[in-house]
């Protein structure tokens, strides 16, 4: 098989037998990247080459000799440019952290950097998480890799588009709403947003910090679980963490759905496109095929969970992103001539226009007057949901759903329409929510030949189940195997 | 157009959350901003529509246990480590435009 198209435990395996070498893997991919990311525009900054050259080498050694035994060792990858790495530009996409170079490393990062992943570099998103496109990257929009004039998805958009084209065997990204589970689905891939807690958040720039988790975007349902095995645990400076259960990857390989209760809701399905409920019903027909049992289940109340989830995610980036104000790290406005006014210009300078947008709407849901009608009512709603899914996941194991509503739309598309952007996250948005764990996997292709992808949920701390019950669904599928035609320096697909 | 309880998101509302923002907002773009603002809100105002009642209203949705960790002093991060992104600095300290 071409190095670029092995999944990350594959790449490791065969690093570990001495088929293929770790510079061996590290070239393969940087080729790539020098070859196409002019295009996908799928980094926002990367690691030294010389850096990389001699890490690889060391790595080698350390593999050769035993000190480095873990599933990933050896495996070149990236990180969405939210997690800090200490020394190298972290810019969340923002004009406003331009500057910024952070003195400390994300533990999920450090996690994975000790277990011998190699760091190609920093990952295009929506500035600051916010979006769904990448369009409000300011560093210019990502493309989908099986088609340019499309995005790649949001916000970890330039992490599914490095995934997907061979420029990255696996990326750490982070999902707030869906960011991780959407982009995936948009370009073939298998993501997962782990229940909240059980990966550290310290060095993830913070959004909406109730919900921020981070979580892998890779090629399969193994992949994720040995991401998920690095970087699960309690972690001394997140208060938020605690101690994951074990993630074993054997655990992942021999589940079997047999006997398997799946949920279906009945709501938030309407007016989806002929494609996307063809491939629910198609899958879910799979699942029961491998011995699982659907199950009807109650709405679950997607409308509310939209509107309680954008009112209370606001109000936390509004506090979250009152920190940039140009005094300590990060952009300050030239020559300002009074402290209020260098606060003002320099956000007004560093942020763009969805990110004050969600930082005025938070600030007014929050604000003298409207905080009962909104904030209060959400945090309400948002407890009843929770409850809800406590009380499903009583009678099943696992919820099925499409993660979007629509394919990957196109590039333009989606940013004069806000509501139509918001809306689209209506499957995503409840695991977040609750904080319970939920990954999107790849089920079929629209008649465009475009990647869709489903979503299983499942309750808390069932992460290594839900690993395993789309792993025994990828062991009778190929969707997960397929990929995007290559991309030629010009932008065209060959 | 008017979001929960009557409200308008009219100019005042603006220059109001600019303020609470701290974000300058050009003359040009308080209309789009208010249409914008007001059309997310009437979505919003589906959560009106919720049943409410004490006990969720009371309730965290996410039950983790936050761990709590020593209340001991730990070294802090040093000086010249929280400095080194300071856009403007001067013998250790951050600088600012003046206040006076």
């Amino acid at each position: 098989m071409e190095i670029l198209n092995m999944t990350a435990c594959a790449l490791a395996e065969a690093i570990k037998k001495k088929q293929i070498g770790v510079t061996e893997a590290l070239r393969a991919v940087q080729r790539q990247i020098n070859r196409q990311d002019n295009v996908l525009n799928a980094y926002i900054s990367q690691t030294d080459s010389e850096e990389l050259e001699k890490h690889a080498e060391k790595l080698q050694q350390q593999i050769d000799s035993g000190l480095q035994s873990g599933p990933l060792a050896g495996v070149p990858m990236g990180f969405k440019d939210n997690i800090c790495v200490r020394g190298l530009p972290t810019t969340c996409a923002s004009r406003i952290l331009e500057p910024f170079r952070p003195t400390y490393t994300a533990t999920a990062a450090q996690r994975l950097i000790v277990s011998g992943c190699l760091n190609l570099g920093k990952l295009n998103m929506d500035e600051f998480g916010m979006g769904s496109t990448t369009e409000t990257s300011a560093f210019g929009p990502a493309h989908n890799p099986w088609d340019l004039s499309r995005s790649p998805g949001g916000s970890s958009g330039g992490a599914a588009a490095a995934v997907a084209s061979g420029e990255a065997f696996f990326a750490l990204a982070s999902d707030t709403g869906g960011s991780i589970r959407q982009p995936c689905a948009f370009c073939g891939l298998t993501g997962i947003k782990p229940t909240y807690g059980i990966v550290s958040r310290f060095g993830l720039i913070a959004y909406a910090s109730s919900f921020d988790q981070l979580g892998s975007v890779t090629k399969d349902a193994l992949d994720c679980a040995a991401v998920l095995s690095l970087i699960a645990g309690k972690d001394s400076k997140d208060a938020t963490s605690m101690a994951a259960p074990p993630i074993g990857l054997n655990e992942v390989k021999s589940f079997s759905l047999k006997g398997i209760k799946i949920g279906i809701p009945s709501d938030g399905l309407e007016a989806l496109p002929d494609d996307i409920i063809n491939t629910l019903n198609e899958t879910a027909k799979k699942l029961c095929e491998l011995g699982a049992k659907l199950k009807k289940i109650p709405p679950i109340g997607t409308d509310y969970a939209l509107s309680a989830y954008y009112i209370i995610a606001c109000a936390q980036a509004a506090s979250n992103l009152a920190r940039y104000d140009g005094v300590r790290y990060g952009k300050r406005c030239a020559e300002a001539e009074s402290l209020e006014a260098m606060y003002r210009r320099t956000r007004s300078e560093g942020f763009g226009k969805e990110v004050r947008r969600r930082i005025m709407l938070g600030n007014f849901v929050l604000s003298q007057g409207y905080y009962d009608a909104y904030y209060k009512k959400a945090l309400a709603a948002q407890a009843r949901l929770s409850a809800k899914f406590t009380s499903v996941f009583n009678d099943v194991d696992f919820i099925l759903t499409p993660v979007t509503t629509s394919t990957a739309p196109l590039l333009g598309e989606s940013l004069q329409e806000p509501l139509k952007m918001y809306e689209s996250d209506r499957f995503t948005v409840p695991a977040n929510l609750c904080g319970l764990p939920a990954a999107a996997f790849p089920c079929g292709f629209d008649s465009s030949g475009l990647p869709i992808g489903m979503q299983l949920m499942g309750a808390r701390l069932s992460d290594l189940r839900l690993l395993g019950a789309i792993h025994a669904f990828q062991c009778e599928t190929d969707f997960h195997t397929r990929r995007p035609a290559r991309i030629t320096a010009k932008g065209g697909e060959s | 157009m008017k979001g929960a309880d009557g409200v308008q998101i009219d100019k005042a509302m603006i220059t109001r959350l600019g303020e609470l923002s701290r974000l300058e907002i050009a003359p040009e773009e308080y209309a789009p901003l208010s249409a914008e603002l007001e059309e997310i809100l009437t979505c919003f105002d589906k959560i009106a529509g919720a049943e409410q009642d004490g006990e969720f209203a009371q309730r965290p949705a996410v039950q983790n246990q936050c761990a709590l960790r020593k209340d001991t002093v730990s070294t802090p991060l040093p000086c010249g480590a929280l400095l080194e992104n300071a856009p403007e600095k001067q013998d250790g300290m951050f600088t600012v435009p003046g206040v006076m």
